[in-house]
């Protein structure tokens, strides 16, 4: 239990197949307590919540809009009221919408953009500065996308707000380093969370079946396996900063 | 690159002294340019040069139109418009509005726009999107800057796999730093020489550098060259480890 009095907070993590989800098991798994956080489903969040009380760790559902700062800021004085401070913050809140480049639209282009680079932004930024104020360092993790360097022809959009985390996270690594902050991103490959059910090419058994062709180690990924990724940054990443970790079964590293 | 004295291109975006530059080098060796811009940068176009194009950068469904309206084009290059250097826990939520606005939401509109265009045309072409070496290694208080550019290679490399069968190439062109007005707030009298030190070629770039390389993405000698991200930047992304934080 290597994280045992750390607070994290992470959202998008409402729906049980969500990597959110697995990211706040396996930091609490870990020891971590847990601030979980979705736009909407406060169902379903504090359920999660009670989930993770059952391992005997604190957690607290906050819903809020990362795409609205003043919701942000709202989230994190609520988490440090709850849970009395942050130390981990993964950043991963995101959506995506299929369309061609030749036909994208501001419908599509804005919320992707609001979601999966705004969110971000925003708590990064409260999130940076109430490591700051507690003077005790903290660790970022903003979840990427194998989308970032595998690009899909349909859905540029996602992939663009995807690979401009990657500069975003060592711009940050960067800036946050004197405060012995680090900043790092996730690369999730192929995961069957909700996300990716309106995906086009998995809407038939055969084309699921293509993908796990196209993945060398045959398999979709689980949102714990994205999860223990992050407890590594969290635990033991104490040097690393600025970098990324694929963690999608090779998907990305041949085309057939 | 005799055959490119026949071409048209098309230079789009609001940061007028970068078109203003490369249009200076693209004229000299002999190509028509057509200078799109902002409907309130319309007399500062005019100065550039005497063919201009209003466009309605953030209204897809407008600018298709405008686009189509300008006629025969050969080559389309889209310029960044917006720059500010700004610690990240000090930007504002009006700087990453401007920038992923002015940089990527209205880029892409563009480069759907003119891909749209060139493809109707039917006889192939070339787009480049000019992006900088801020979004490919990390600089000091360009958090903002880099995000919004980065942003933009992906949509760039995806429309090079769409208009590959039209005989259409899509390139980003990284410029390395080069005297502008759209950097000016990030290369000054201070980072000058710490920039210059950080690039093996010692010296900062100029528009012929980059217009050469326009030239060469525009031209048939890069008929099968598309989707690429190529920096001219005298070798200073090479060099990332030692850049310096001006200012």
């Amino acid at each position: 239990m290597r994280l045992q009095g750390k607070v994290a907070l992470v959202t998008g993590a409402a729906n049980d197949r969500s990597i959110g989800w697995g990211i706040a098991r396996a930091l609490a798994d870990e020891g971590a307590d847990v601030v979980l956080n979705d736009v909407s489903q406060a169902d379903a969040l504090e359920q999660r919540a009670a989930e993770l009380r059952a391992l005997g760790r604190r957690a607290a559902a906050i819903p809020a809009d990362v795409t609205d700062p003043a919701q942000v800021n709202a989230m994190f004085d609520c988490a440090v009221r709850e849970l009395g401070r942050i130390d981990i913050v993964a950043s991963n809140a995101g959506i995506i919408r299929w369309q061609p480049i030749l036909e994208t639209t501001p419908q599509n282009l804005q919320p992707v953009v609001n979601v999966n680079i705004k969110g971000n932004v925003y708590v990064c930024q409260a999130a940076a500065r109430q490591m700051i104020a507690q003077g005790t360092g903290g660790r970022i993790i903003i979840t990427s996308s194998v989308q970032a360097d595998v690009q899909f022809t349909i859905n540029p959009i996602y992939g663009a707000t995807k690979y401009a985390m990657h500069i975003f996270t060592s711009s940050l690594a960067l800036e946050l380093a004197p405060y012995n902050i680090t900043v790092n991103h996730i690369g999730p490959g192929w995961v069957p969370s909700a996300l990716n059910d309106p995906t086009p090419d998995l809407q038939t058994a055969a084309g699921v079946e293509r993908q796990r062709q196209a993945v060398p180690l045959k398999r979709a990924g689980e949102p714990y396996e994205m999860g223990r990724a992050v407890v590594y940054l969290a635990a033991d990443g104490d040097y690393v900063t600025g970098v990324g970790i694929r963690i999608d079964g090779g998907l990305s590293i041949g085309k057939y | 690159m005799a055959d490119l004295q026949t071409k048209t291109a098309l230079l789009i975006g609001k940061s007028l002294s970068t078109v203003a530059g490369i249009t200076r080098e693209l004229q000299a060796a002999g190509m028509e340019i057509v200078v799109g811009h902002t409907p309130e940068d319309a007399a500062a176009a005019a100065q550039i040069t005497s063919r201009t194009a209003p466009l309605t950068l953030n209204d897809p469904a407008v600018l298709d139109a405008e686009i189509a309206a300008v006629g025969s084009i050969d080559i389309a290059i889209i310029a960044p418009a917006w720059f500010k250097a700004v610690r990240f826990l000090d930007s504002t939520l009006d700087d990453w509005d401007a920038a992923l606005h002015g940089n990527f939401e209205s880029s892409v509109y563009a480069l759907r726009a003119v891909g749209k265009h060139l493809q109707a045309q039917g006889r192939g072409g070339s787009i480049l999107v000019l992006s900088s070496v801020a979004a490919l290694s990390a600089h000091k208080d360009l958090s903002v800057v880099a995000t919004s550019l980065a942003a933009l290679h992906v949509p760039a490399r995806l429309a090079a796999v769409e208009l590959a069968p039209h005989g259409i190439t899509v390139n980003v062109v990284v410029m390395g730093w080069l005297p502008d007005a759209w950097s000016a707030d990030y290369l000054n009298a201070d980072s000058q020489p710490l920039l210059e030190q950080a690039t093996p070629m010692g010296r900062l770039g100029t528009f012929a550098d980059l217009a050469s390389v326009c030239r060469l993405l525009a031209s048939p000698d890069a008929r099968y060259l598309t989707g690429v991200v190529l920096s001219v930047d005298g070798g200073y992304t090479l060099h990332k480890a030692s850049t310096p934080a001006p200012r």
